[in-house]
Formats: structure tokens, C-alpha cells, sequence
């Protein structure tokens, strides 16, 4: 009981967690209010508070010290279990019973609902054990969110649910023995255990996303210590090489290792592809301005593509630094628009080959973007690139910036819709020249480490 | 060594290898209880290696293992509770107050030294409330040995726990294993590059050479097999002098220096007697000791 109660500290220890916490709570405080008891909310939350909540197990897993703890191994599967039927118990009373009052002859419904969301989130918590990056999959479960909307609380999940009771209760009984004994396995904490492993922030800092990524490529399929990195090293080697020279030729160099020279090829496919299948399911949101999400994303994309801090390595000055980020920065910002400009043009180009598609007995025809959206990132690199620079190493700190930025980029479009082009063309200098302020200040006056 | 005690740790015929890459290639030890071993050995040498073998990260491909009497894979928690390890990553919860992560070990084990604990925490000079990501890597390290050494393991198991610690910690952690090791039948396996502390407490050597063990002795034994001959004569001295098993010699007129494997006494009398010569035979340090061995081994002696 001592040693639960010592990893369940864990909860409110790690700073962290409390970002996840805000976001439970206000999930529930808005399902509340807004009277919404669809289950099809409720299991893919649970799961993925179960995704986080195991990555933690992971990383203290990950630590060799807890290799040797004698019971720890038998901690995490008595953890999740205790969590998700806490976490579980309040989520099912905070959507199913608060927003309309249950008669009781639905306790039983209830109680599988209770029983489900434990399941789920011994399931997310093993996810979070056996996955290296828990990020990427907490995105796929946007998916049932957004599908959610077209689901009511007699959905077809909720339909099956009072359905088939028992068989309910059954599948989650099944499913909390499987993660149960999966949790518990002395071969999982000893194939994480020395291993570096991302954080719960981690997964937003891109020189933590480096690290970890070399040491992924170093070690592929040996458990050998960290020796350097095969494609890192010599875009490093080359960028302390080349420090020597002055002019055009250092800044070439410093900005080629920043994020040319060490992002690779698939690094620029995979925001790519990923912007393509977005312009596709954004074409059908039947509203323009609905697809501005996309380009922010795409601000942001553009910013997690710097791999590594040239300026770091090179023996230059504080006015030469200042001049490497803003070429940086004007660099990214093109970089980030071109990529936006292309998709518009892509959508464009597939528009007519698009064929309409039918919701609620509605045609929806595929829409085109808007090119003047191609200044979204424009707007938000600048921003982004001078608060990474700001807080770089304080990844709680940047997410609390970036989260609220992220609203409003979202609305700033929307609410500029119906604007003159000046002002779409004026914001993107106004942006820069805040950027530029910022960097100024960070390269010259800052401790730089 | 003493063969007549149970055996803490045992390999015979150990191999693991990573891919291409023949970590450690049929290694057998044996370690019996009360000693305090030193793992030497080059990077890459396999010393990290054999060490997660021992707390059972690693599980043999090849040979046999048995820490404490018991497969490593199969350590109860009993026994788990007999053994310390500070890791070379020296990785610890970050998030946690140094407070916070004592308290979250000491809940694990119920022989835990709470004395101890508190005269480590003021002789490390570690501040309770500081967060452990703000910690200095030599301040994290003190804290990584104090987390290992409380819950007082019979088998402790130290891998590069020195290499962040500024001359004074060092010293104070050295003789913490001496004191640790005054408790019958505890047994301290430390690897280490600063070979210059480590031969202060250690009485026994195990030398790592590209995942072969190729020395396990005692380090009196060891210091035995090596030494230095100081030599003073009253004419000028051949060059090379004519000792057997001569590793290193320099010869300056009527003075020279030389270091020699398996000198006998009688050698150096009737090189004295002959020369008209005084010698003076020196025993070698560990990093010199270290040097011969590996050198000794690259030549295929």
C-alpha cells in the first residue's frame, strides 16, 4: 500500500499533468453544462487520459533505479487500475448522470459505462507504456471527437451499451484483465529501463524531439549506449567547419545545419502528406473559414522542422547570432508560406476532379482555400520562432503560450474574413517586426544559456 | 579471492551480443562476498554491459548467470532488495523534489536507513526542496549514490558513480564504501575511469578488454606481478638491461628506470651484484597497472 500510495503521488507531483488536468476539467465542466451525455466523448477521453497517464509509468520505468525497486513492476498494473476506475467514476457521473438525472433503474447502464471507461483507460494506459511517442496518437483520437458531432447520445456505441449489458460489462472485464497482465510483465520495464525515452512535454521541444531521435537512430536494434548520431554528426561537423569564414557563406552554412541540412527528406513529406490529407477533409468542411486550422497547423509544423541550434555550435558573436536568426526566421516564414501556398494551389489544381459529397441530404461540393490564407503562417512563424527562442527549455511555459495562441489564430481569420486586404498584408510585418524585436533582445541582452 | 563463500556473483561462459557486435564474449567470474571490486576497462570494453547482467537488464544469450544465487531474470524482490545500482545514465525523476524522490525510494524498501540518509543528505550537502532537474550533474550523481547506498544492499553495484564528483565528494564517497564494506559479506562492484580513487578502496580487479575479461585477481596480486625498478650504479648501464619480462626501460648513463612483469628477487640481487648497482623495486599504480594488463593483452601475452 506504501509504495501505491508513493506512485500515485506522481499525480499531483508532476507539474505537467496539470496542464492535462485543466483540459479534463474543462471538458467536463463544459459537458456539463451543455447537457451532452454522448458516450462516444467519454471512452476515447478516458483513453486518452490513460495514454498520458501511462506514459508517465514509462518514464519512471525508463529510470534504471526503478529496475531494481523490489514490487515495482507489480505497481503499474494496481496504478492504472486504481486511476481508471477514478478517473472512470468521475468522467461517467460528470457526462452520463449530471447533465440529465438518471432514473435508477439505469444504475446497471451506469455501472457498464464505469466498467468501460476503466477498460479504456487501462487500455490507453497500456498504449502509453508500450509506445515511445504518445502525441501522434492522442491526434488519431481527435478523429471520434470530431465524428462525435454527428452522434447523439443514442448513438450507435450508447445504442449497444444498453443493448447488451452484460456482454458490455464482459469486453471490459476482458480488457482490464489483458492490460492488467500486460502492465505487469517484467520484460516490459526491462525493455524500457536505461532507454531515453520523451517526457510528457518533451514531444513539443524540438531539440528534446532531436536528441531523442538520434538516439533512436544510433540504437536501432541494439540496447548499446549512445555513440553519436550517423546523419546528425556530420551536418554538426560541418557546421563548426564552416564557421571559419565570414559573409554569405557562414550564414549559408549556419542556416543549412539549422534546419536544412539536418531535417531529412522525410521529415518535408511527412508535412506534406499530412497537409494533404488535412485540404482534403477540410475542402468538404462547407465552410472557408473553417480550413484556416490548417494553416496553422502548418505555422506550427514549420517550426518543429528546426532540428538543431546551429548558433549553438558555431564561435560567433552576439550580433552575428542576431543576424543568423533573423535570416532563420525570414527563411522559415518563406518556407512555412511557400508550403501553404503550394496546398492552396493543390486545392485549386483538384478542385474540378473533386466530386461532391452528401451530408444530411445535402450536396457539399469540395472549396477550394482562399490564397490570401497563404499568410496565415506568415503571421504566426515569426511569433512562434521568437517564443520558442524566449522559453526554449521550458516546454510547460510554451504550451501555456502556444495553446491560447492556437484559439486565436483560429479566430483571428475568421474574424478578418470579411476584411480588406490591407489588413491581411499589414499583419504579416506587424508579426515580423515583433519577432524581430523579441530576437533582438534575446540574441543581444539574454544569457544565451 | 575467497572461493569458499557462496558465490554473490557468478558467470560462466557469458556472451551477449548487439547485432554484429560481440559485447561480451564467454565470460566467467566469480565474485564471493565482502570484497570491493574494480571493473576496469576501456570504452566500449563491455564493463556497462556485464554490469546489467548482473541486475538482470540484460539476460545472457550465451553461458549462465546467477547474482545472489539466483537467475538475474528471476530476482525475487527479496533479493532485489539486497542489491544497490547506481546506472552511468545516473537518470532520476526529475520532477520530483530531492525530498519528493527519496521519500518515493525509501517506500520501497523496508530496511531502509533513515540515519543514514539523514547524514548523507547534510555531508552531500543536497537541499531537500530543490527540484531534481535543477540539480547540478555532481549534486544529481551524489543523490543517485545516496538512493542506492540507504536501503544498506548486500551487493552494491556502482557504474561510473564517481565521474561527476567534484575532489571533495569523491572523497567523502570513498569512504562511504569503506564504511559500507566494514558489514560482513557486503560486496561493492564499482567501475570507474578515475582509476587514481578507485585503488584507494579496492581490493580486487577485474579487467574488461573488447568484451573479454582478461584479468580477475586480487589487486595485491596484481601489484605482485608488476613494479618498477629504480636503479642507481656506479658505471654506465646497458641498454636494454637484461631483466625478463622488461615492459618499459630508460636508460640514462649510470642511472635507468624500468618496469618489469614477474621479477624475482634473485633477478634484482644478481643484477645488483653484477652492476655493482642499487636497486630499488617500486609497486606500480593502477592506472600504470591498468596500462600493462591491456598492453600486455593487445600483444597477445
Amino acid at each position: 500500500m506504501r509504495i501505491l500510495a508513493a506512485n500515485l503521488k506522481h499525480l499531483y507531483q508532476r507539474r505537467s499533468l496539470w496542464l492535462v488536468y485543466l483540459f479534463l476539467t474543462s471538458s467536463m465542466v463544459v459537458s456539463v453544462l451543455a447537457a451532452s451525455s454522448s458516450l462516444v466523448y467519454l471512452f476515447p477521453l478516458l483513453l486518452g487520459v490513460g495514454l498520458v497517464l501511462g506514459s508517465c509509468q514509462r518514464e519512471v520505468a525508463s529510470r534504471p533505479f526503478s529496475f531494481l525497486l523490489p514490487r515495482h513492476t507489480g505497481v503499474a498494473p494496481r496504478q492504472a487500475l486504481l486511476q481508471g476506475a477514478l478517473f472512470a467514476a468521475v468522467a461517467s457521473l460528470c457526462w452520463f448522470v449530471l447533465p440529465q438525472p438518471m432514473p435508477s433503474q439505469h444504475l446497471g447502464l451506469l455501472g457498464a459505462v464505469w466498467l468501460l471507461g476503466t477498460a479504456c483507460y487501462m487500455a490507453g494506459a497500456v498504449l502509453g507504456f508500450v509506445l515511445p511517442l504518445v502525441f501522434p496518437i492522442l491526434g488519431w483520437l481527435f478523429l471520434p471527437f470530431a465524428a462525435s458531432r454527428r452522434l447523439t447520445t443514442q448513438g450507435v456505441l450508447c445504442l449497444a451499451i444498453r443493448e447488451r449489458l452484460g456482454l458490455a460489462a464482459l469486453l471490459a472485464l476482458g480488457m482490464i484483465v489483458w492490460s492488467w497482465w500486460r502492465l505487469g510483465r517484467r520484460s516490459l520495464t526491462r525493455r524500457w529501463s536505461g532507454r531515453r525515452t520523451l517526457s510528457l512535454l518533451d514531444e513539443f521541444s524540438p531539440a528534446k524531439r532531436t536528441q531523442y531521435r538520434q538516439w533512436r537512430k544510433t540504437n536501432k536494434g541494439s540496447r548499446q549506449p549512445e555513440r553519436g548520431s550517423g546523419p546528425v554528426a556530420p551536418s554538426c561537423i560541418k557546421g563548426i567547419r564552416h564557421s571559419r569564414p565570414e559573409g554569405v557563406l557562414l550564414y549559408w552554412h549556419a542556416v543549412r545545419s539549422e534546419w536544412l541540412g539536418a531535417t531529412t527528406g522525410r521529415g518535408y513529406l511527412n508535412a506534406l502528406g499530412i497537409g494533404t490529407v488535412f485540404l482534403l477533409v477540410m475542402g468538404y468542411s462547407g465552410d472557408g473559414r473553417r480550413s484556416a486550422v490548417l494553416f496553422v497547423m502548418l505555422a506550427n509544423m514549420a517550426n518543429g522542422l528546426r532540428r538543431i541550434h546551429a548558433t549553438t555550435l558555431l564561435s560567433i558573436g552576439r550580433r552575428q547570432r542576431y543576424a543568423l536568426a533573423v535570416v532563420s526566421v525570414l527563411l522559415l516564414t518563406a518556407l512555412s508560406a511557400g508550403m501553404a501556398y503550394l496546398l492552396i494551389a493543390l486545392s485549386h489544381a483538384v478542385a474540378p476532379l473533386m466530386p461532391p459529397i452528401t451530408r444530411r441530404g445535402a450536396p457539399v461540393p469540395f472549396q477550394p482555400f482562399p490564397y490570401v490564407y497563404a499568410l496565415i503562417p506568415t503571421v504566426l512563424t515569426p511569433l512562434a520562432f521568437a517564443g520558442l527562442a524566449w522559453r526554449k527549455g521550458r516546454t510547460g511555459v510554451v504550451m501555456l503560450i502556444w495553446m491560447p495562441l492556437f484559439v486565436v489564430a483560429l479566430l483571428v481569420p475568421q474574424a478578418l474574413w470579411g476584411m480588406s486586404l490591407a489588413v491581411w498584408f499589414a499583419l504579416p510585418f506587424v508579426s515580423m517586426l515583433a519577432s524581430l524585436g523579441v530576437l533582438r533582445y534575446h540574441c543581444l541582452r539574454r544569457d544565451i544559456v | 579471492m575467497n572461493t569458499h563463500a557462496q558465490p554473490v556473483v557468478e558467470f560462466r561462459g557469458l556472451s551477449k551480443r548487439f547485432g554484429s557486435t560481440v559485447a561480451l564474449d564467454r565470460v566467467s567470474l566469480s565474485l564471493a562476498p565482502g570484497h570491493i571490486v574494480g571493473l576496469l576497462g576501456a570504452n566500449g570494453s563491455g564493463k556497462t554491459t556485464l554490469l546489467r547482467h548482473v541486475v538482470g537488464l540484460y539476460l545472457a544469450q550465451d553461458g549462465e548467470c546467477a547474482t545472489l544465487g539466483c537467475s538475474p531474470g528471476d530476482l525475487t524482490p527479496e533479493l532485489m532488495a539486497r542489491i544497490g545500482y547506481v546506472a552511468q545514465e545516473g537518470e532520476l525523476l526529475e520532477w520530483m523534489s530531492v525530498r519528493q524522490h527519496i521519500a518515493y525510494v525509501r517506500a520501497y524498501y523496508a530496511g531502509w536507513n533513515q540515519e543514514l540518509e539523514e547524514r548523507l543528505v547534510a555531508e552531500f550537502e543536497l537541499t531537500p526542496k530543490a527540484r531534481v532537474a535543477s540539480l547540478s550533474p555532481g549534486v544529481w550523481q551524489r543523490l543517485a549514490i545516496l538512493l542506492a547506498v540507504c536501503p544498506e544492499p548486500d551487493l552494491l553495484i556502482l557504474d561510473e558513480p564517481a565521474a561527476g564528483l567534484d575532489p571533495i565528494a569523491r572523497g567523502q564517497f570513498l569512504d562511504l564504501l569503506m564504511e559500507i564494506i566494514q558489514t560482513p559479506d557486503r560486496t561493492i562492484v564499482i567501475s570507474s575511469h578515475i582509476l587514481g580513487d578507485v585503488e584507494k578502496v579496492i581490493d580486487h580487479v577485474l579487467i574488461m578488454h573488447e568484451g573479454h575479461l582478461i584479468r580477475d585477481c586480487s589487486f595485491a596480486d596484481l601489484q605482485e606481478e608488476f613494479a618498477q625498478l629504480v636503479i642507481t650504479a656506479a658505471a654506465p648501464l646497458p641498454d636494454p638491461l637484461p631483466f625478463a619480462g622488461m615492459l618499459s626501460c630508460k636508460v640514462s648513463g649510470r642511472e635507468a628506470e624500468a618496469v618489469v612483469r614477474q621479477v624475482s628477487e634473485d633477478a634484482v640481487r644478481s643484477f645488483e651484484a653484477s652492476h655493482q648497482a642499487k636497486v630499488e623495486v617500486r609497486g606500480l599504480g593502477l592506472e600504470d597497472l591498468y596500462r600493462y594488463v591491456v598492453k600486455g593483452e593487445q600483444r597477445g601475452e
